[in-house]
């Protein structure tokens, strides 16, 4: 936080100081909403590529049979998750785990709830394959849209090539990047270190979860994760065994990632498979310190929240939700 | 007029070279060649091919309907045992497909040699195969040769079905995916001892044998895996399939 607040300053400081000759350049640098984001060298974020993006993000015909797209699972309105545990791809067939919400991904070291993924440009591989879900495959994909004109000519626009799997990963990889949930009553507080923008119930929600509760052992930061993968014993033997998939060590037996709270009011229902439906069931969860499993982590324990501090926790989430998404507006 | 005189001298000097440079096997060093793999595709004793039935070690009747095999990182040795430069090129060998470019060579032998079965581990950890071409080894492919969720390439696809009933119907499938860096495999070192052609070629007779490849597996009790799912049936068949390459 102190950090936080100094860098401010320092920005400030600096922007003070070139005040007077930024005045005359100004209006020939074009403002770049992007600039905070990181995203890699060959894919710098445009306002085209965006837009070409979004656009096949909610195309049907990135699916076997046309009937769904990433948007099925991912509702913009629901910060792009879904309201059911499970969804259901193609042709009726159950996918594998719960979708998780896509804001500030482009924060994120690496993707899926296992961590399976390296970057946001290869992640689209995972559900456009897997015959549960779209079950297309890339090379398909390209056929389909390489066919559309109107695709060409975007990807013309956006990439200067033909449409292909480089533009299709790239600019899904752009639109998601752009996902930026930071307008949340919590980002007020973030931004002026002022807790009074809480009202009371909020605030002693903020201090069981830096205390009592010990949610910030796990959930940290802007946020409020660390990225590291946890279990949390919520059953005894895990049947999804999670990040241990992905290293094949049993040492990471039902670890998945500690998933970002931000929007957490709106992403129900909750955990890697949808099974816990409100946050209520999740309090009651920690509150009595998780379920047994031999490689629970430490961090879990018997919390003794009363019935008014696990609604006053409930307070402090809901301050997490975010009113709009910030930057690719109307686009 | 200057510049044809530079021209007619310096096609001059490049003849005089390329006569006179080099004598064969003397200097091998300024010789370049072009090395190939050239693959017989066998189950035992005959000829291997997909949608064919054959009988394995367990006698069953067996019929392979995929076999897509990574192999990359092709090495040559001079007579010294020394290495000699060779190009970091993937390929997918298909039974269909029977020789494959392992590019130039600045000789023109090649004492002993030796590649890499599926994908080396830096390139399978970096590479992202939305970045290549369609056409190129390392794009993707149909069906997929690249995990979507626990990602990484699949070094080898072998695919197909069991006639468990003895009654004519292969109705039970057996899907072998290795993937997964601890499955990469080196070949042995073969001796092979091959000078270029008159054409600057060097083409290099390899034997695959199918049927070492699911020798001593049980397929109809251990018939999927997909490395990260059953890794030790995994690891069997890429210790197996390592070990069917022979050099004629
Ligand atoms: C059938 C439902 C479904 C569809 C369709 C779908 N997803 Fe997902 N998505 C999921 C699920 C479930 C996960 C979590 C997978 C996991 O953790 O193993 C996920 C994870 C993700 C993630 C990683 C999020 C994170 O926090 O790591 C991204 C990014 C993503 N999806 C983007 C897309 C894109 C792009 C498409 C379209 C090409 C798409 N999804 C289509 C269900 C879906
Ligand atoms: C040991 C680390 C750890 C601690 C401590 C912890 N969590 Fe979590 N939390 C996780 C992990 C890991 C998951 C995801 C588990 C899964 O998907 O199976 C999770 C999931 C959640 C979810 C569901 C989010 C979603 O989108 O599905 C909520 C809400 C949540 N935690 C709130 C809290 C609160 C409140 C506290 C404090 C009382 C807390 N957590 C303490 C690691 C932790």
């Amino acid at each position: 936080m102190l950090c936080k607040r100094a860098g401010f300053f320092i920005v400030i400081t600096i922007f003070s100081l070139f005040w007077s000759c930024a005045e005359k350049i100004s209006s020939k640098i074009p403002f770049d909403p992007w600039e905070h984001i990181p995203a890699p060298a060959d894919n710098a974020i445009t306002e085209d590529r965006i837009k070409l993006g979004k656009r096949i993000f909610n195309d049907k015909a990135l699916s076997l049979d046309s009937t769904i797209s990433c948007a099925s699972c991912h509702l913009e309105s629901i910060a792009f998750t879904d309201s059911v545990s499970i969804h259901t791809g193609i042709k009726g067939r159950k996918g594998h785990r719960n979708s998780p919400d896509l804001f500030n991904l482009a924060f994120q070291p690496n993707f899926f709830r296992d961590g399976g993924a390296r970057t946001i440009e290869l992640q689209i591989l995972g559900p456009l394959q897997d015959s549960n879900e779209m079950g297309l495959g890339m090379v398909e994909a390209v056929r389909r849209l390489e066919l559309d004109s109107s695709y060409q000519e975007m990807a013309r626009v956006a990439y200067e090539r033909p449409i292909d799997a480089f533009v299709i990963s790239r600019s899904v990889g752009c639109y998601i990047r752009t996902l930026i949930s930071r307008d949340a009553l919590y980002d007020s507080f973030l931004e002026s270190g002022d807790s009074s923008v809480f009202n009371v119930d909020q605030k002693e929600g903020l201090k069981l979860f830096m205390g009592k509760g010990g949610c910030v052992n796990c959930h940290s930061g802007v946020d409020l994760t660390n990225y590291g993968f946890e279990n949390i014993g919520l059953y005894e033997e895990y049947v999804d065994s999670g990040r241990a998939r992905i290293t094949l060590d049993s040492k990471d037996d039902g670890k998945f990632r500690v998933p970002s709270l931000r929007n957490v009011s709106r992403t129900a229902p909750y955990m890697h498979d949808g099974s816990i439906k409100t946050l209520e069931k999740v309090l009651e969860h920690y509150n009595i310190g998780g379920g047994n499993n031999w490689n629970k982590s430490d961090k879990i324990s018997n919390l003794g929240l009363t019935e008014h501090e696990m609604k006053q926790l409930i307070a402090f989430l809901e301050t997490l939700t975010g009113n709009k998404l910030i930057g690719y507006e109307g686009i | 007029m200057n510049s044809v005189f530079f021209k007619l001298v310096g096609a001059i000097t490049i003849s005089v070279l390329l006569i006179f440079g080099c004598k064969p096997d003397e200097e091998p060093k300024c010789k370049r060649s072009n090395v190939y793999l050239n693959f017989k595709y066998k189950f035992g004793d005959s000829d291997f091919a997909l949608e064919t039935p054959y009988t394995n070690s367990q006698g069953e009747s067996i019929m392979f309907t995929r076999s897509d095999v990574y192999f990359s990182n092709f090495k040559a040795q001079d007579k010294n045992g020394g290495g000699i430069e060779t190009a970091k090129i993937y390929h997918l060998m298909l039974p269909g497909q029977t020789r494959y470019s392992m590019g130039a060579i600045a000789t023109n032998y090649v004492d002993h040699c030796m590649f890499g079965i599926g994908i080396d581990s830096v390139t399978n950890k970096t590479v992202d195969p939305n970045t290549y071409p369609l056409d190129h080894p390392l794009g993707n492919k149909s069906p997929n040769m690249y995990w979507g969720w626990n990602q990484g390439y699949i070094f080898a696809a072998l695919d197909g079905y069991i006639d468990t009933a003895g009654n004519g119907n292969h109705d039970f499938k057996f899907t072998y995916h290795i993937g997964l860096n601890e499955l990469y495999r080196l070949s042995k070192s073969f001796k092979v001892a091959k000078i270029a052609d008159a054409s600057s070629n060097i083409d290099i007779n390899i034997t695959l044998d199918y049927a070492k490849i699911v020798d001593g597996v049980h397929m109809q009790t251990e018939p999927s895996t997909h490395s990260f799912s059953d890794f030790e049936l995994a690891k069997k068949l890429a210790d197996n399939l390592s070990g069917a390459f022979t050099v004629e």
